[in-house]
């Protein structure tokens, strides 16, 4: 079964994300901060990443910055969840190696297509 | 030994005072705490039935088998999601509120007194997108309290198209709200609502509704507004609405658009038209553009022939190459040379010459 990360500090947003990857029939694993998502992210090595941007102690961009360093992580898919919307922002994140981008507020159901048409290609 | 009496009664009196604040205060922060704790645990008892409601399994009886607390967590929980979702599972939200009457009792909420209370209702209606809610938040346009006023127009422009007719109205109101935050719950609106703005635009005698109509046309790409822009640029009596007009046909970039535009341009027209006119010229572009802004690099008021510079530059390779000819010409140079430089240092993602 496909691992997805969840990396968010709002429990509402973890909750929720847990719940509908799960019912798709996904594993989660979540972190509530950029340390902790980056140190899960090395150790587990999931299949996604979805990644929150501004969060206490290491931002989404870092983590993601980061992970693009590392051998293991290097093609790690990662969505990017944000309530960052302008074209600049946008351009950052996938500038930092973002896979995908998806802005806050979010429909639930798109995130988990978006995470499922990731996987997917991520198996090809 | 006298004097020194008075200083210990004192001395003591501030003791005693001290000693009165801190047990306060230590009270005061063990009841937050408290407060706190018992409020985490009545959303960990909820939370599952919250996520019951998103996972579309919810069995209708067992929220409302809930207690009065529990009750009140469960539905500021499912209120605090309204602004991070939206989509199916938003909707869902906005139903599981309904079935408990929390919207009508917040639509009977925006009658009461308490400004608070109100705008708070106002806030929850706007973020359900209740369509009923809508005349209820367009009385509150005209509370006599600022704040809800404000509150209830950020929370109209979430109800979309059918807002646009009472947020127009309520810039020129008796008991105004602001137009920029007006403007910005129009934008919010949409473009389902050209038809009220187009209205507003033809019809009403407010010089502000008019240019906020104006505006927005533009900004919110409404093409088949591009006559009446026009119209409004040629003739309205507001010269507040008539740049807005220029700045939208520039927007809309339409080539019906070039005509009024280069009338605009007129020596005996308003600086400020000038300038608007001449940028939005260069946002179209086209070839009788291009000449008429050549022409106004040696318009005697700088700032005028800064925009016809700047309009060059964002016309195409026709525009830089008149504006390349015009810094080699000792008349024109001037203006044509620092829309150059510019560009040289910013590349044409920043304007050359600041609005």
């Amino acid at each position: 079964m496909p691992t997805v990360l969840v990396v968010d500090d709002d429990p509402d947003i973890r909750d929720i994300a847990t719940m509908k990857l799960e019912q798709a029939g996904l594993e989660v694993v979540t972190e509530a901060d950029g340390e902790g998502g980056l140190a899960a992210a090395l150790e587990l090595v999931p299949d996604a990443l979805l990644l929150d941007w501004m969060m206490p102690r290491l931002t989404g961009i870092e983590v993601c910055v980061r992970l693009r360093e590392h051998p293991q992580t290097a093609r790690l898919p990662i969505i990017l969840l944000t309530a960052k919307a302008q074209e600049a922002d946008i351009e950052r994140g996938f500038a930092a190696g973002a896979n995908d981008y998806i802005v806050k507020p979010f429909s639930p159901r798109e995130l988990v297509a978006r995470i499922t048409a990731a996987l997917a290609r991520g198996a090809k | 030994m006298n004097a020194s009496v008075p200083l210990l009664e004192a001395l003591t009196a501030l003791s005693g005072l001290l000693a009165v604040l801190a047990i306060a205060t230590t009270a005061c922060k063990v009841q937050r705490a408290l407060r706190l704790r018992r409020r985490r645990r009545l959303e960990a008892t909820v939370r599952p039935h919250v996520l019951r409601v998103l996972a579309e399994d919810e069995n209708p009886g067992s929220a409302d088998q809930m207690n009065d607390s529990l009750g009140r967590t469960f539905e500021e929980l499912l209120i605090s999601l309204l602004p991070k979702l939206r989509g199916a599972d938003r909707d869902a939200l906005v139903a599981a509120l309904d079935n408990r009457g929390v919207l009508e009792r917040a639509r009977r909420r925006t009658s009461r007194p308490g400004a608070v209370g109100r705008a708070r209702a106002a806030q929850l209606l706007g973020d359900s997108g209740d369509e009923r809610a809508l005349p209820g938040l367009a009385r509150l346009l005209e509370d006599r309290d600022p704040d809800v006023r404000t509150v209830a127009a950020r929370a109209l422009g979430k109800l979309g198209p059918a807002a646009v007719e009472p947020l127009l109205a309520a810039i020129d109101a008796p008991r105004p709200v602001p137009a920029g935050i007006v403007t910005m719950a129009l934008v919010h609106a949409g473009a389902g609502g050209a038809d009220d703005l187009a209205q507003g635009l033809d019809s009403s005698r407010s010089a502000r509704v008019r240019a906020v109509a104006a505006e927005l046309l533009g900004q919110l790409g409404v093409l088949s507004a591009t006559g009446r822009l026009a119209q409004t640029l040629a003739d309205d009596p507001d010269p507040a609405t008539r740049r807005a007009a220029a700045r939208s046909l520039g927007r809309l970039g339409l080539p019906e658009g070039i005509t009024p535009l280069l009338a605009a341009l007129r020596e005996a027209e308003p600086s400020a038209l000038r300038i608007d006119a001449a940028r939005a010229l260069g946002r179209i572009g086209g070839a009788s553009a291009v000449a008429s802004l050549r022409e106004l690099l040696v318009a005697p008021d700088i700032e005028v022939a800064r925009a016809g510079a700047e309009g060059l530059a964002t016309c195409g390779g026709t525009g830089m190459s008149a504006l390349e000819g015009a810094a080699e010409d000792p008349v024109s140079a001037p203006p044509a040379r620092e829309a150059l430089a510019r560009l040289a240092l910013y590349g044409s993602r920043r304007p050359a010459v600041a609005p």
